[in-house]
């Protein structure tokens, strides 16, 4: 064979192979896609849209200032690509399901996280006391359940931790249009706000007629008096009465919306339903039907306690929050009017005759079972005076759910935690009998927990360790007859995610990314199980950047992993907390004009197809300029770490004196900059962006007179600053920007750390363009002493504890100066500086902290004033 | 060259191509590195308090988890306490010798947990096997009738046996004087459903 013979054959082999690979990737997309379809309508008349696409690949155009002199006047209406919604079926964090997708609606998935606090077994003194051992990463303790002192720092409690990940489960499972109903509390807070029927705070109007019922309200004896009754109406067709509920709550935070009723198969169906939040108004619908016949084994002849999810929303202890029912439903049917509950408050249910006073969510299923008011063939004690195992399945029937879901982790049964034959791994269980104990339903249950099981092992291989284990105990079924999936009468399966005792499972349960990887991957089991595909992922490269004195655009690519959206859905806030319920988009951006000057927007995205909605994205925010001579400043977003470590206190308890439970990354602190921008009155616009969108080339930091680039509590995992980013910044000093690193690991990951991500350039970068010579990882103070030089003014201040807003203050870097740089505030520890500036070519400020944590509105507004003093 | 030299070369290139093609898709398949982890002590070196002291293991393991550090924990050698000598009989050919001396090993260590604990009574297991399918049987006298009445108990017990999926066991059958616990547990869950229907008081009024 001659030797071109050979090549051409070697050709088309090759172009063989790339077909068929090409072909299988198709094949790979077509299985996990719908077909794409036009999604979003041509807006109406009456809606204020100016519908047009706009093309995201040209980089950042320049700044307001030298463009678009030809307006003199804005107009007075703002407009923008996005379309209203209007109202819709509510995913997780009060997020409107587009009408477009499919995937599981009208699906009901019962969760259950794992065990929670419970009272004695009658051989136990009296108290109450966790469910399972909670193990501390010394390796050299395990707890026992019934050590009641606060739960130690960095500990893995798996009473908590399945309830955390099962968070993530049903933000999943909502976003693709599922409902979700819980056998233990979900909301992660302790605050709570309750309105009855009929008490302060409740009021009826319109020309219908509310009739008083003779049963109890939902939650009569429980948050409402005993002998509380609920009130009804019936359905005009038009709406034209309605009951109200008015709550007042006591912190600033974000609060779910909980409606508590009795059903009924006279309820109506679709009740139109409105929330007043600090972010605007949700319009939605709530079906209040009995899901279940009548008469059953759970002996409620309908009127079961119910609980209906309206979402989830920021709201401020100034404005009340209002929820509306309207009567626009057939005449035959009726509304009840009973309780609105906000948050998720505290168990006061006495255990052994004292109430727990923990968080609800903490509270074992039998504790909220209690709460909700149902019967004792739901709320079950079975054998050990305590013992709640069949509570959690019971709940799941009485609901007549379409499938349930334990959430559990593992611990070994005969060896010490970190024992090096230790079980780890993920395994299934559901009951498959044999004999006459067998049912046809276990042949569901089976297929149910083989596809999560799958699907999640999938997942985690994916996103997390490519040889994480399976093990095949569960997996084939057998007749276990565990409480949890023995009495279920719908399908049920039982996921051990990890051996909690096992050290390198113990150390991806202590992760909160892990979390939501697990949480991800059980979601495509159970859409698997129903026959749908998955949601996209989360939307990167997020950016908001002005076009014109009135003009701005919202920019992001499309996920480059997993199934393409095929719409997004546009969440804004004017104040970087309260956000809508979203806005439809169907390009990869959203161009807005006729913008007031010194507007402030925050923006969230997220991805959708006709499967579901990605989760959030980051959080971006943008200042419209006043005058065409302000300055321009952009906003780096490099803080990706995905941990709950980045926010762990002392103890699981101290968290929770605030509203909401946030011990992870946030996503959304551009907003505080931002404020300290505008607090301080200087004549800036700002942009904003992630660090991906500069990567990338989307936005470019030579359009910007300054630019802040924060990451946090990032470290060398995620990277403070790459190589890629450096040489960015590099690029932008170097043509005599100006520049503000912030980040509490920036000097530790550039100059002293050696796991791992390090490149030649990193300690040139730090000292010889961040001007900053590392000195140590910690300077031993959260609180800093007055600045000096150009930060003179600056007050002394405190960084956050973590109860203050933000998170930790954990290994604050502290530096020399070094190349023509100044020390120009210091910790309240001789000799360490925390903030270094430069003035030469270039400008530049190196903090060895995250601003985000400073304490206090006024404080970071005082900095922020002489930063940008500074380089104006 | 002839044909039958043309088929060899052939046939060894389309071998090589499938080789590469198969080596660069599975590649593909896993986009993490294999974790090279730095064991928990090797840290030591590297954070120390300000003095210069050395921080406890606990107050390292901390700090490692603090900063988003992955490590490796060293197993704890303490010796597990193996009072029970209890043994499974293989009625499988799946093990080995050795393998089969493991999985005893491991199962006694957790039958002496179970049996100090008092999860279950001790003496209450007669005979074990080690199925075809890859099951446990556990045969277990009356006395064990006091742990199935006990969800708690029973699910702990359950639990305890879950690592042996590790070693390729697929699940577990208890048996009671011979008898499925399943059926026992039927009978024991309509008594209950019983007495929980009759604390349920049934609703006298209409739904409305």
């Amino acid at each position: 064979m001659r030797l071109w013979q050979t090549f051409s054959l070697v050709g088309w082999f090759l172009l063989l192979v790339a077909l068929l690979v090409g072909c299988g990737e198709n094949l790979d997309k077509a299985m996990l896609e719908p077909p794409k379809q036009v999604l979003l309508g041509t807006p109406t008349e009456e809606d204020d849209i100016t519908f047009e696409a706009t093309d995201d690949s040209d980089p950042d155009p320049a700044p307001p200032g030298g463009g678009d002199s030809s307006e003199t006047s804005p107009p007075p209406v703002e407009t923008s690509t996005l379309i209203d919604m209007g109202s819709g079926n509510l995913a997780a964090e009060g997020v409107y399901v587009p009408a477009a997708v499919t995937g599981l609606r009208g699906k009901m998935l019962a969760l259950g996280a794992g065990h929670g606090w419970r009272g004695r077994t009658s051989s136990e003194s009296p108290g109450k006391r966790l469910q399972r051992p909670w193990v501390w990463p010394g390796g050299t303790s395990v707890y026992s359940s019934a050590y009641t002192s606060p739960v130690n720092n960095w500990a893995i409690v798996e009473d908590y931790m399945n309830s955390e990940i099962t968070h993530y489960l049903n933000m999943y499972l909502r976003n693709a249009g599922a409902e979700t109903t819980f056998v233990r509390e979900q909301a992660r807070s302790r605050h709570q706000v309750v309105v009855c029927p009929g008490g302060t705070g409740y009021s009826e109007s319109g020309p219908a007629t509310f009739y008083s019922s003779s049963n109890d309200s939902a939650l009569a004896a429980q948050s409402c008096t005993a002998g509380t009754k609920y009130r009804f109406v019936y359905g005009d067709g038009s709406g034209n009465s309605s009951f109200s509920y008015s709550l007042t709550v006591p912190a600033d935070g974000v609060y779910p919306v909980y409606y508590h009723f009795r059903d009924g198969t006279d309820r109506a169906t679709s009740i139109p339903v409105t929330i007043t939040h600090a972010g605007g108004v949700a319009r939605t619908t709530v079906n209040l039907a009995a899901r279940a016949t009548s008469d059953d084994a759970y002996g409620a002849r309908g009127l079961r306690y119910r609980v209906a999810y309206l979402g989830e929303y920021y709201f401020k202890t100034s404005s009340p929050a209002v929820v509306t029912f309207r009567n626009q439903f057939a005449s035959d049917r009726i509304a009840v009017a009973d309780v609105v509950r906000l948050g998720g408050g505290i168990d006061t249910i006495p255990i052994d005759g004292s109430p727990t006073n923990e968080e609800r969510w903490k509270s074992s299923a039998f504790q909220y079972q209690k709460f909700l008011n149902r019967p004792s063939t739901v709320a079950r004690l079975s054998g050990g005076y305590n013992e709640d195992v069949t509570t959690r399945p019971h709940a799941a029937n009485y609901e007549n759910v379409d499938a349930f879901i334990s959430v559990h982790n593992n611990a070994t049964g005969s060896s010490h935690p970190y024992s090096s034959t230790s079980g780890k791994g993920s395994m299934i269980i559901y009951q498959y009998g044999s004999g006459s104990n067998y049912k046809p339903l276990d042949e569901i249950s089976r297929s149910l927990g083989r596809k999560v099981l799958d699907r999640m092992v999938d997942y985690i291989r994916a996103k997390w360790d490519s040889g994480w284990t399976r093990i095949t105990w569960g997996y084939d079924g057998f007749d276990g007859n565990y409480g949890e999936t023995r009495v279920a009468l719908v399908p049920a399966a039982l996921v051990e995610i990890a051996f909690f005792t096992q050290y390198q499972d113990w150390a991806a349960l202590s992760n909160e990314s892990f979390y939501r990887i697990a949480a991800r991957g059980i979601y495509h089991g159970i859409a698997e199980h129903f026959g749908v595909g998955y949601s996209p992922e989360e939307v990167e490269a997020l950016r908001v950047t002005i076009t014109g004195s009135n003009s701005f655009t919202l920019a992001w690519d499309a996920p480059s992993t997993g199934p393409a959206p095929t719409f997004y859905v546009v969440r804004t806030s004017t104040d970087g907390k309260a956000f809508d319920s979203g806005r439809l988009a169907n390009t990869n951006s959203a161009m807005f004009t006729n913008v007031a000057a010194g507007q402030v927007y925050h923006f969230q995205v997220l991805a959708g197809n006709a499967n579901g909605l990605s989760l959030g994205s980051e959080v971006v925010s943008l200042k419209m300029p006043v005058n065409p001579s302000d300055k321009k400043l952009l906003i780096v977003n490099g803080f990706d770490r995905l941990d709950n470590r980045v926010n762990f206190l002392t103890t699981y308890d101290k968290r929770a004196v605030g509203p909401q439970v946030e011990r992870g990354n946030t996503f959304n602190f551009t907003p505080v900059y931002l404020k300290a921008v505008v607090d301080s009155g200087r004549a800036w616009s700002v942009a904003s962006c992630s660090n991906e969108a500069v990567v990338r080339g989307h936005v470019a930091l030579a359009n910007y007179d300054a630019v802040i680039w924060y990451v946090g509590r990032e470290s060398w995992a995620d990277e403070t600053f790459s190589h890629a980013e450096q040489v960015l910044v590099q690029n932008y000093l170097n043509s005599g920007g100006k520049f503000v690193a912030t980040g509490s690991e920036i000097g530790w990951d550039l100059k002293a750390q050696t796991i791992g991500n390090k490149h030649a350039n990193d300690v040139p970068f730090l000292e010889n363009y961040l001007r900053t010579s590392y000195v140590g990882d910690d300077a031993g103070s959260s609180t800093l002493l007055a600045g000096s030089g150009v930060l003179t003014g600056v007050p002394p201040y405190s960084l956050d504890n973590g109860l203050q807003g933000s998170y930790i203050n954990l290994f604050p870097d502290y530096y020399n100066a070094i190349n023509g740089s100044a020390c120009v505030q210091q910790y309240n520890v001789s000799s360490r500086c925390a903030i270094l500036y430069y003035n030469g070519s270039y400008r530049l400020f190196s903090l060895g902290y995250p601003f985000e944590i400073i304490v206090g509105a006024t404080n970071r507004q005082a900095l922020m004033d002489k930063m940008l003093a500074a380089f104006e | 060259m002839s044909d039958k030299k043309t088929f060899l070369f052939l046939l060894s290139l389309v071998g090589a191509i499938v080789f590469f093609t198969y080596f660069f898709i599975s590649k593909g398949d896993g986009d993490i590195p294999p974790q090279n982890l730095r064991s928990l002590q090797s840290y030591h070196a590297e954070f120390r308090r300000a003095d210069g002291s050395p921080y406890s293991d606990a107050e390292l393991t901390e700090i490692l988890l603090a900063k988003g550090i992955p490590f490796k924990a060293e197993p704890v050698s303490l010796p597990n306490k193996v009072s029970s000598n209890f043994g499974l009989v293989f009625l499988t050919r799946e093990f080995t010798l050795q393998q089969q001396q493991e999985i005893n090993q491991k199962f006694n260590e957790i039958l002496t947990v179970n049996f100090e604990t008092k999860k279950i009574p001790p003496n209450s297991l007669q005979k074990a096997f080690i199925t075809q399918d890859l099951k446990m049987q556990l045969f277990f006298t009356e006395e064990f009738k006091a742990v199935a009445g006990d969800e708690s108990r029973l699910t702990d017990f359950n639990q305890s046996l879950h690592e042996m999926g590790f070693w390729g066991l697929k699940g577990v059958e208890i048996f009671i004087a011979e008898r499925p616990l399943g059926e026992y547990l039927k009978e024991l869950d309509a008594k209950r459903d019983a007495e929980a229907a009759a604390s349920t008081p049934q609703n006298k009024y209409s739904t409305r």
